[in-house]
């Protein structure tokens, strides 16, 4: 099945050296994008979404303390370990990515038409610049800005928000890119311009062909665009299943936490909003175990001790001991008094 | 734009008359008698030694005294010199170049040492290169040029032979003079320029460039020194005093010609109208020159730009 898939990853580590020693980030994710598949990578703040996404581009290479590990294969192509200079071929052309924060995404001192152009002119071909110009304001004019031959002329700090995050959705798509990897690209935005935003990209993916790779800590956001559902937790995929699947039945409990801490108008009434308790442990203190048993409420005196290895449940692939529990529907979280231990 | 010409002429005129008041002031508080420059130690008779009191005026109050000369000088009128009884303003004319283009000369040195060793440093941090440069940016700008001055001409006149020790006129006369003042000012720009870069290139942005796939030396050039200028431009604006006095203090130490040694002979000899005259102008062509780094610090910032507009 492996050649079916535009980007396949395997074993992705990613360490930080610190002065006394080294944290593991993000620790053995594997997982793979098909063309034309949106998949979203969830998890709460901390738990490794950005750093994955960064190390399918290989943008971590820049910073010395950051040991990347692991195999990233992108159409056939083996990305880690490639030199910056190769990389650049890949970044922009094939995989693109945009960003959580539009505005900081985009020099403030450059107008935005040359930043537009920088992305189109990696492709190496020659043109004037009347057809440059007149390609930027099809681009603009493709992600919804109107008035597109203003706009080029215009800084960053001179457009909305969500007029950025646009220009930073044509930034990506200047280079014709197979892959997608949107870093929270709605998190900065408005509720309208969220959903436009969102929109948009589900519209160049049915346009397009595009591959996405969603990271959201959003679960709205995953419910309403993904086909497939990545769950991270401190660094680790704990679960990973088709997103039909996963918000009808999340085999892991911290993805079914994820999922009911959304509040929900047709059944939560005031006063009962199920957050998980307590916060995803730092790199350096990560729990022995499964590292999600200090918040689980349907731990077992074995997660503690043992990590959980990934087991496959139908199409779901989740790293619990209790997932066989979770999925037969004999445990409840949360919603009764009495957790089952 | 033109409204922030005006504002920031219009805090400079006041900046102005302040200083022609504390340079009116103090000279006329130190010690040492006008009259005996102007008689040049001749012997004079009482009458002789009155007529010229009441020739160059110095027989009115002092606050009229002042008024009138402030009033002279917005017409340009600086008065005759008590040393050599020509008007002054001839003299500065004929001196001003030569400080002028040791001025600018200065500058260009202190644009490119600082901007240069700058991005040299921030490009290849933590790495001896850097340390070299670091080290060397500390040492500069914390020697006075009446110490560099003389290391400059043992170094590159007595023993290189590669400039003059002084003289003014030619390029090669200009190099050791400008660089002693360079070396002052372009220290702080350099490490300015370095911890600008660094701090940029910690910036989303140049995230988003790479992963563009923009390339490493187009990001540097286009992108992180442009934003990193803004602060230095800013530096370089005050650095203009510092290179100003620097001048005079290098005419000096390099006996060229020019408005610095103009103005030290001037003070030796209590020759009021010549000092004034050089004081007043330095002190608006500082005001002007920091309207211009205002203007064009609009110009790298967009930012401040649409501020300024509004």
């Amino acid at each position: 099945m492996p050649d079916e898939q535009l980007l396949s990853v395997r074993d992705l580590r990613i360490s930080y050296r610190t002065g006394t020693g080294e944290a593991d980030l993000v620790r053995a994710a594997s997982f793979d994008v098909a063309p034309g598949e949106i998949v979203c990578l969830v998890g709460e703040s901390g738990s490794g979404k950005t750093l994955t996404g960064r190390a399918i581009l290989g943008l971590l290479h820049h910073n010395d303390r950051m040991r990347v590990s692991g195999s990233v294969v992108f159409g056939g192509r083996e990305l880690t370990g490639l030199p910056d200079r190769s990389l650049r071929t890949v970044r922009g052309s094939q995989i693109a990515m945009i960003f959580q924060d539009p505005v900081a995404a985009l020099d403030p001192v450059v107008r935005v038409g040359e930043q537009v152009a920088e992305a189109m002119a990696r492709r190496g071909r020659r043109r004037g610049r009347s057809r440059v110009s007149g390609e930027i304001a099809d681009l603009l004019r493709r992600v919804g800005i109107t008035d597109p031959e203003l706009r080029m002329r215009q800084f960053p700090h001179e457009i909305s928000g969500g007029m950025c995050q646009r220009i930073g959705i044509a930034i990506a798509l200047a280079g014709d890119p197979g892959l997608l990897v949107a870093d929270e690209p709605t998190t900065a935005l408005d509720v309208t311009i969220q959903a436009q935003v969102l929109d948009l990209i589900a519209e160049l993916r049915r346009e397009r062909g595009l591959s996405v790779l969603l990271i959201t800590h959003d679960m709205g956001v995953a419910a309403r665009m993904a086909d497939r559902i990545l769950v991270m937790y401190a660094g680790s995929i704990v679960e990973e299943a088709p997103a039909a699947d996963f918000f009808v039945h999340a085999a892991h409990p911290y993805g079914l936490g994820l999922i009911r801490a959304v509040p929900r108008i047709d059944i939560d009434r005031p006063g009962r909003l199920s957050a998980i308790p307590g916060a995803v442990p730092e790199a350096r203190n990560r729990p022995p175990g499964c590292a999600f048993h200090p918040r689980c409420p349907v731990r077992l005196d074995l997660c503690a001790e043992e990590e959980p290895a990934p087991l496959r449940l139908g199409g779901q692939l989740v790293a619990c001991h209790r997932a066989a529990d979770m999925l037969t529907g004999r445990l409840s979280l949360w919603d009764s008094e009495a957790p089952v231990g | 734009m033109l409204g922030v010409v005006v504002r920031r002429v219009a805090i400079g005129v006041p900046v102005i008359i302040g200083v022609s008041a504390i340079i009116f002031f103090v000279l006329r508080v130190l010690p040492g008698n006008p009259v005996q420059v102007i008689t040049q130690g001749a012997p004079t008779t009482p009458g002789e030694r009155h007529d010229i009191i009441v020739e160059f005026g110095l027989n009115k109050p002092i606050f009229s005294q002042y008024l009138s000369f402030l009033g002279n000088a917005v017409r340009g009128r600086f008065g005759i010199s008590f040393a050599t009884r020509q008007p002054v303003m001839g003299e500065i004319g004929s001196q001003a170049m030569a400080t002028v283009e040791l001025a600018v000369a200065a500058m260009l040195m202190t644009v490119l040492l600082g901007v240069g060793l700058g991005v040299v440093s921030a490009l290849l941090r933590d790495t001896w290169v850097d340390a070299t440069i670091r080290a060397l940016s500390l040492l500069g700008s914390s020697m006075p040029i009446i110490w560099t001055g003389p290391l400059l001409i043992l170094i590159f006149s007595f023993t290189l032979r590669l400039f003059p020790a002084n003289g003014s006129g030619t390029l090669s006369e200009l190099v050791l003079p400008a660089l002693s003042i360079a070396l002052v000012t372009s220290g702080v720009i350099i490490r300015l320029v370095r911890s600008s870069m660094l701090e940029v290139l910690g910036l989303e942005f140049v995230t988003a460039l790479r992963a563009k796939g923009v390339p490493e030396a187009w990001i540097w050039l286009r992108h992180i020194l442009r934003n990193a200028l803004v602060p230095a431009v800013t530096l370089l604006g005050v650095q203009l005093g510092g290179l100003l006095s620097g001048a005079v203090i290098a005419e000096t130490v390099f006996g060229r010609q020019g408005l610095g040694s103009l103005l030290v002979n001037g003070i030796d000899e209590k020759d009021y109208p010549m000092v004034q005259a050089i004081v007043l102008i330095v002190a608006t062509a500082y005001v002007a020159i920091n309207i211009v780094v205002d203007v064009s610090y609009a110009y790298l910032d967009p930012r401040v730009r649409t501020q300024l507009a509004r």
